[in-house]
């Protein structure tokens, strides 16, 4: 009855972790130092065993039509034989290369091949292991990945994903003396990546492991803050291992307390590290707005609800219906977004629109955009009002209130009550953006068009330049890459200064690049415009929503669930900090009728700044078009042909010779100095040029 | 290239024997079955069975050569392993030791006790299946392990030499040529010609035709060409039919992949099974490397189905690398005599010698004239002269040489004196298990010639019939669903309907009759059945060695999936092997649980076990099967639990709520009523919360109640449909108060568990100004200030205005099932 074989029992792993909060700390003279000597008593702590690996020989590109290439065999799978010509893709005669430039347990760059897409490719290597043992091999890829330990398949990931560290994990045997990994990483589009490590810890050893590393990290930052850290320090905030903290809205209750709604339905009440539940169950809220000392509006897939504790015992017992006006099929990308209210009381949301005919207009169909949703396909028509911002008044009237928008994945209302929406690249949006939202205005995506008042049955077979006249421009376009690729919420610094120089001005995150970026608007001609710079990289996940704390800091709330973030954790909330110091920035970047006038945080050297060579600028446009995304167009330098500087040396005016409007104008301000010697903490900004100011 | 042989290691004789006898351990004087002495008033015929067991439809006979109402009687030993009490089951008289021993205790002596059954056929259907129970063992069929016999008669070769005889007309395709009346015998087709051209090579095709034995000694095909030039003929008429190869990268196999992967090949060929057939001694492959045109090696052993209905070649379903590295292992196998260029023919010659030589019988043949049709008249199967034509000792010049020996010569002449009558799974399965060489790789009777045994071991086919359902047999033999996919064996495809005889034969040779696979268990006893089955506190770790909706085992070994335990065996087989693994497979793996426990016990946790693999994939995920399962597991411990998501066969718009007790309900909030209701655990979250998410929630459970696609209520008018708007629930301990608008009128409604089972759905009108309908459908009930009000016809039944603004409905939960163990026996038929 009892007698198990002993071998089947869970085999239980004494490992010496270090418990939260246990210190490993050693303070040294420099951050370097501190860091060798913390990782050193970890790893000693830890007994890290490094398995001698021999480097990754690599191969590629073989062809994966359609992304057939994951399952077809090609001959390193069949036995690798490292001399060996092979026939590539295209007939090309490829061979084993050198992959010294791949490193464990980071994002390796696979786009090495001169042709990276709808490719596949082999990676090859040996381990060394001193006797048989069981060990843990953590994966990651952009796009397929399968894996054979010594012959035999150990994992398999068929489809396209972005890239996450250590998403894949696989118990792997490894037999004494020489075990050869063999990977076959697979390319559709885009991005090409893998990453890879061995370890002797299981997944939830190595979450801990990482999370000693994570914390020595934020200590060296605390200690010896460098770049960006030296004046905004990121502090995570603790959140308790069985809160899945994805964030899908933020808002702060008039008390204090952070209400934080979570894409598994959740809504947590934060105060002074004191989470409670309010309210679950709900179907992926994207949004909160509170409206009363106990009553919030979230914004769920179906529906606008209020949620209200009727009985003070801080969870909400009252779920009412506001709007429901808009059809709702059940597909993955029926977001609703928002909402948020203006001072009027009026209640603001955004409706992702699905829809595109890619097949009917022969493009890639794309990231499922038109895999029809369970309840039925009926392209665009069956979900009505997608791709709109819609209000609702205070006696529930729902109007709709803005078109042709696609992901629309971020409101906010500034302090003169503008309303601004985010919208995500993709078909129409060669690039993020930043709307601003007026009443029946158009703004690029035609799905909206099969409702409203100027409906029509096929509106993606407007005529491009018809759609291209009617649409309204985007306030800031943000240049895909270099300034995010997927935009999220826009927040206005009200705090008065408590978070820096940058008082009134916009910040908004980024979900894919982990990233705040900063936003300066300016009315020209009687429409929103300006530029965006780099602000703070370096969080820990997706950044997907901000909302100032009362004490002046931004809070962040992250989730990279199914769009992968660069950070590493799948989710959380992290708090940027004010440091005091003021970094020497390009504060503002304003449009004259012939050029650009540049504010800086600090007096600027009057040598450096007034040599037309320190700024170095160029403009260029994205394609308004049916295919997603879009490259840079039409890149243009230009050279400024007189430098103006104002007598306190805060303000640079370059004369430039002559506006072009409808572009993106680049500026990167090299070599310039403050007057204290100091170098640009960011050197670049990014100016959505669509009117010119009269003289 | 010099020819060499191939060298197949470990591989021992497979003799292709028709009889049950010879298949198993032949002992010096025990020998295994019983003997079966039948007639029918015209013909008696003598055979050895494994067991006295069968069931038989209307139309079948317990042999082949007697018609369907025979008598019978079976005579051999029983070897009774000890001393004891036993009970023999059976619905018709048994005598052991000259004493009837059926359906009551009887004490039998340790030893092989003489066993006689007579056997009348009534018309209709015929059931024998002994069972037997004793202080020792529970309750299970006699294993054919207890039957033997002593002196087997010299008339049961002569019924052995008949069936011998039916199976090689079979197999020669002698109905091809000879027309027959006779429907049992079945045509066996050949290779489509039309791309033969294509993928042999024509010196190849001139030497096979000439004399196909001289490639295989057991070549089905005749000689019927009559001299050099009439091969050259018909070879150069095949050849003219060739397309040009596709000299594209999928059908020519690389250099680099031949030259690296024939060492792979040789090893596939030993591991996967080739080997069971094609070793020493089987079907010869010398010289299969100068039969291909180069690159068709690869493409016919990954697809040999393709365009061969009579081949007895499977598919084992390789990937084009599997294929291309067997083609090269094998290509190598190459004779010169073989490759030489055949003398040049005349085309048109050719296709007439392909009609008038009986070729187009078997083979289809399409040109651009098109089909080609046999033109030789030969006699009929029924008027054939036994000595004569093909069969006579020395073939003619103008019969077909199908180079018969002595002994096949008479079997096939003792058939066409006495030709098979009826159908008789008896017959059947010993004859296609040995056609399709099964016992080669499974134990069946005996044990299996060429694979090997423990862990990597395929199932037993000797008592398959006891233990599979035919509806996954027929899953396994003809749509390629696989249990055991880690297994260095594979189980190929034989083809799409290729075993139908076996779907049916296994079953009715064990004597069993058909078991439903619906079953209703109770959600407590399947919540206690995966407690089992998991691996927490009170658990057995099934999981360790079995997988489990989809994860793989927790251990080293590894086991079928659990989930799909019930879709696959039957249910008295999986109780029997719970209690005591050990009777049915001796040696297995799996531990007997429960042999210390008292009997009550047992049962009640068996019973647990069954009904939690009855749920099938709606089992609750056991303890400790993978986090990534269980963490996306939503359950319900004290409070009721809401989730807001579009649930599958509700609207997008819909709620589910899980309410403690294990019942849980989907209300719809765009139609505004509850859709239907399950009893289990609650929900699966992981389609909404992995990866992008987008996917409807899983539901975990048994659906008990559906709603009727009509709205529950009318105000004032039961005619018209009102319209809905919902506006919202409000919590009370958790559990919602739903409120909508029926045109106009506020209502609430609130569902909770019935403490007498099922759900109540109290509602609140709000308005009592108006009659209010209510629509009951089967088995809901309407109760207004606690009196039950009853519908109309139409299933209509009236709150008069004025009464009364609360009433509330009941759903009736699932199915009251009695006494734990029973209630799963009985298996209900939903």
């Amino acid at each position: 009855m009892s007698a198990w074989p002993a071998r089947l029992l869970p085999v239980v792993l004494a490992l010496a972790l270090p418990a939260r909060g246990e210190e490993f700390y050693f303070k040294r003279v420099t951050r370097e130092a501190t860091r060798q000597a913390s990782l050193a008593l970890l790893k000693q702590k830890l007994g890290v065993v490094e398995f001698p690996q021999s480097p990754w020989r690599f191969v590629g590109p073989f062809p994966s039509p359609d992304g057939k290439g994951a399952t077809t065999v090609y001959p390193p799978e069949e036995r690798v034989d490292l001399g060996a010509e092979y026939d590539g893709l295209g007939g090309r005669k490829i061979h084993w290369q050198d992959g010294n430039r791949f490193t464990d347990g980071e994002i390796n760059e696979l786009s090495v091949f001169p042709v990276n897409e709808f490719v596949v490719c082999y990676l090859h290597r040996t381990i060394e292991s001193d006797q048989d043992q069981d060990v843990h091999i953590y994966l990651g890829s952009n796009d397929s990945i399968t894996a054979w330990l010594n012959g035999a398949k150990i994992h398999e990931f068929n489809g396209g994903r972005a890239i996450k560290l250590d998403e894949d994990h696989v118990t792997i045997h490894l037999k004494k003396g020489t075990n050869a990994v063999l990977l076959k990483v697979g390319n559709l589009g885009g991005s090409y990546e893998f990453s890879y490590k061995l370890s002797r810890f299981s997944p939830v050893e190595q979450g801990r492991i990482d999370e000693a590393t994570t914390r020595l990290n934020e200590q060296l930052g605390r200690d010896f803050p460098t770049g960006e850290a030296r004046y905004y320090r990121i502090d995570t905030v603790a959140v308790p291992h069985d809160i899945i903290l994805e964030v899908g809205g933020m808002a702060l209750m008039p008390d204090g307390r952070l209400m934080v709604c979570t894409r598994r339905g959740e809504v947590w009440s934060l105060l002074d590290d004191r989470w409670k539940l309010f309210a679950s169950g709900l179907d992926e809220p994207m949004g909160v707005c509170p409206t009363a000392a106990n009553q919030i509006i979230v914004a769920q897939r179906p529906e606008l609800t209020r949620l209200t504790d009727t009985d003070g015992d801080g969870e909400a017992d009252q779920f009412e219906t506001l709007a429901d006006q808009w059809n709702y099929s059940g597909h993955i990308y029926e977001w609703t977004f928002g909402p948020v209210r203006d001072r009027a009381g009026n209640l603001y949301g955004t409706l992702a629109c699905w829809f595109f005919p890619t097949k009917k207009y022969d493009l890639a169909p794309y990231s499922g955009w038109e895999i029809p949703p369970p309840h039925g396909y009926q392209p665009g028509c069956s979900t009505a009002w997608r791709g709109w911002c819609f209000q609702v008044t205070p006696r529930g009237e729902f109007i709709p209130w803005s078109a042709g928008l696609r992901s629309p994945n971020g409101l906010g209302i500034s302090p003169a009550g503008d309303l601004f929406v985010s919208d995500n690249q993709g078909e129409y949006y060669g690039a993020c953006v930043l709307h601003h939202i007026t009443r029946d205005a158009f703004h690029g995506h035609p799905n909206a068009l099969f409702w409203g008042p100027t409906a029509t049955a096929d509106p993606f077979g407007i005529p491009m330049a018809e759609l291209d006249q009617r649409r309204k421009l985007p306030a800031v376009v943000f240049p895909y890459g270099v300034m995010g690729q997927s935009a999220s919420q826009p927040l206005w610094d009200e705090t008065g200064g408590k978070f820096g120089p940058f008082a009134r001005q916009m910040f908004i995150g980024d979900q894919t690049k982990a990233t705040v970026m900063r936003v300066q608007l300016e009315k020209v001609e009687g429409e929103f415009q300006g530029a965006c710079f780099p602000f703070r990289a370096g969080f820990q996940s997706g950044n997907n929503c901000l909302v100032f704390d009362r004490d002046g800091s931004l809070l962040v709330g992250q989730t990279d669930r199914g769009w992968g973030a660069i950070g590493g954790k799948p989710y959380g909330l992290q708090r940027l900090v004010w440091t005091g110091d003021v970094p020497f920035e390009i504060h503002s970047m304003q449009v004259t009728h012939d050029g650009f006038e540049l504010l800086f945080t600090e007096p600027v050297d009057a040598a450096t700044a007034r040599n037309p060579d320190t700024y170095s600028l160029q403009h260029y446009h994205y394609y308004y078009q049916r295919k997603y995304g879009s490259p840079q167009v039409a890149n243009t330098s230009v050279k400024a042909i007189a430098v103006e500087v104002s007598a306190d040396r805060r303000r640079v005016k370059l004369k430039l010779p002559e506006l072009v409007p409808g572009k993106i104008y680049e500026l990167h301000v090299r070599g310039l100095r403050s007057e204290d010697g100091s170098e640009l903490l960011h050197d670049a900004a990014y100016y959505t040029l669509n009117r010119i100011p009269k003289p | 290239m010099t020819p060499r042989r191939l060298h197949f290691a470990l591989i021992t004789a497979v003799a292709v024997s028709l009889s049950w006898t010879s298949l198993a351990v032949a002992a010096q004087d025990a020998l295994p079955g019983l003997l079966w002495v039948a007639r029918d008033g015209q013909s008696t015929v003598q055979f050895v069975a494994p067991t006295p067991n069968f069931a038989l439809e209307p139309q079948e006979s317990i042999h082949a050569q007697l018609v369907p109402a025979f008598s019978a009687e079976c005579t051999g030993l029983l070897k009774v392993p000890e001393l004891g009490r036993y009970t023999i089951h059976a619905d018709i008289p048994i005598w052991v030791n000259g004493a009837e021993v059926q359906n009551r205790v009887v004490k039998l002596d340790a030893g092989e006790l003489p066993i006689r059954i007579a056997f009348d056929r009534k018309p209709g259907k015929a059931r024998l299946q002994l069972l037997w129970e004793s202080e020792y063992f529970g309750l299970e069929p006699i294993p054919a392990t207890a039957f033997t016999h002593r002196d087997t008669p010299p008339a049961v070769a002569a019924t052995e030499q008949l069936v011998r005889g039916r199976e090689l007309v079979e197999e020669l395709g002698c109905v091809a040529c000879h027309n027959t009346r006779n429907s049992l015998l079945q045509k066996r087709g050949a290779a489509d010609l039309a791309d033969a051209g294509t993928r042999l090579n024509s010196s190849w095709i001139f030497r096979w035709l000439d004399d196909p034995r001289h490639f295989r000694s057991d070549a089905a095909m005749p000689r019927v060409l009559r001299s050099a030039e009439e091969c050259a003929d018909v070879t150069a008429y095949l050849f003219k039919l060739r397309k040009i190869p596709d000299h594209d990268a999928k059908t020519k196999p690389k250099d680099n992949v031949v030259a690296t992967s024939a060492d792979h090949g040789k090893e596939l060929f030993a591991r996967i099974g080739c080997a069971a057939c094609h070793g020493e001694g089987g079907v010869a492959l010398a010289g299969i490397g100068s039969k291909f045109v180069e690159g068709q090696l690869a493409l016919y052993i990954q697809n040999p189905l393709h365009g061969r209905s009579g081949t007895r070649m499977p598919d084992f379903a390789l990937t084009a690398g599997e294929a291309a590295a067997l083609a090269a292992y094998l290509g190598n196998e190459r004779r010169a005599d073989y490759e030489q260029a055949p003398p040049a023919g005349n085309v048109d010659r050719g296709r007439v010698l392909l009609a008038s030589r009986g070729c187009a019988a078997c083979h289809v043949i399409r040109d651009d004239q098109g089909t080609v049709v046999t033109t030789l008249d030969s006699p009929a199967f029924e008027s054939l002269d036994v000595e004569r034509g093909c069969l006579a000792g020395n073939p003619s010049a103008t019969a077909a040489h199908f180079a018969l020996n002595d002994s096949e010569r008479s079997a096939i002449r003792a058939f066409l004196r006495s030709p098979d009558v009826s159908e008789s799974p008896l017959t059947d399965v010993p004859r296609l298990v040995a056609r399709f060489r099964c016992a080669s790789c499974h134990e069946f009777n005996g044990p299996a010639t060429f694979s090997s045994g423990g862990n990597q071991a395929p199932p037993s086919l000797s008592e398959i019939g006891n233990r599979l359902r035919p509806e996954w047999l027929d899953g396994v033999l003809h749509q390629l669903q696989r249990s055991r996919s880690w297994l260095e064996l594979r189980m190929p495809h034989y083809g799409d309907a290729t075993l139908a005889a076996l779907v049916r034969g296994f079953p009715a040779v064990a004597g069993v009759e058909h078991e439903p696979t619906e079953t209703l268990p109770q959600f407590a006893q399947v919540r206690s059945g995966a407690r089992l089955i998991g691996s927490g506190e009170g658990g057995l770790s099934c999981i360790n060695c079995h997988d489990c909706l989809g994860e793989r085992s927790m251990g080293d070994l590894r086991g079928p999936d659990l989930a799909g335990a019930h879709e696959r065996l039957r249910g008295d087989w999986i109780r029997r092997w719970l209690r005591e693994p050990s009777r049915i497979a001796p040696g297995t793996a799996m531990p007997a649980f429960f042999t210390a426990l008292p009997a009550t016990d047992r049962e009640q946790k068996i019973g647990d076990i069954f009904a939690a693999l009855s749920a099938g994939r709606n089992m609750p995920v056991p303890i400790g099967l993978r986090e990534t399962t269980a963490d996306y597991l939503l359950t319900v411990t004290n409070t009721p639990v809401v989730v807001r998501g579009f649930l599958p066969d509700s609207s997008p718009r819909s709620i589910a709520v899980g309410l403690p007790g294990g019942l849980s309900y989907c209300f719809d909030a765009e139609s505004c009523r509850v859709r239907y209701a399950w009893s289990g655990e609650f929900l699966n979250m992981k389609p909404v919360w992995w990866g992008r998410g987008g996917q409807p929630p899983e539901p975990r459970g048994l659906k008990f109640y559906s709603a009727p696609d009509v709205f529950p209520l009318r105000l004032g008018d039961r005619s018209a449909t009102p319209s809905v708007k919902f506006l919202g629930y409000a919590l009370a301990n958790k559990l919602p108060e739903f409120r909508f608008a029926v045109d106009g009128v506020a209502v609430k409604e609130r569902i909770d568990a019935a403490p007498e089972g099922g759900l109540w759905c109290r509602f609140d009108s709000g308005d009592s100004r108006k009659d209010v309908w209510c629509h009951l459908s089967v088995g809901v009930r309407l109760r207004v200030a606690g009196r039950d009000v009853v519908a109309d016809a139409d299933g209509w039944a009236r709150i008069p205005a004025a009464t009364s603004t609360s009433f509330e409905l009941w759903i009736p939960g699932p199915a009251r099932a009695g006494p734990a163990d029973t209630a799963v026996n009985k298996s209900t038929r939903r």
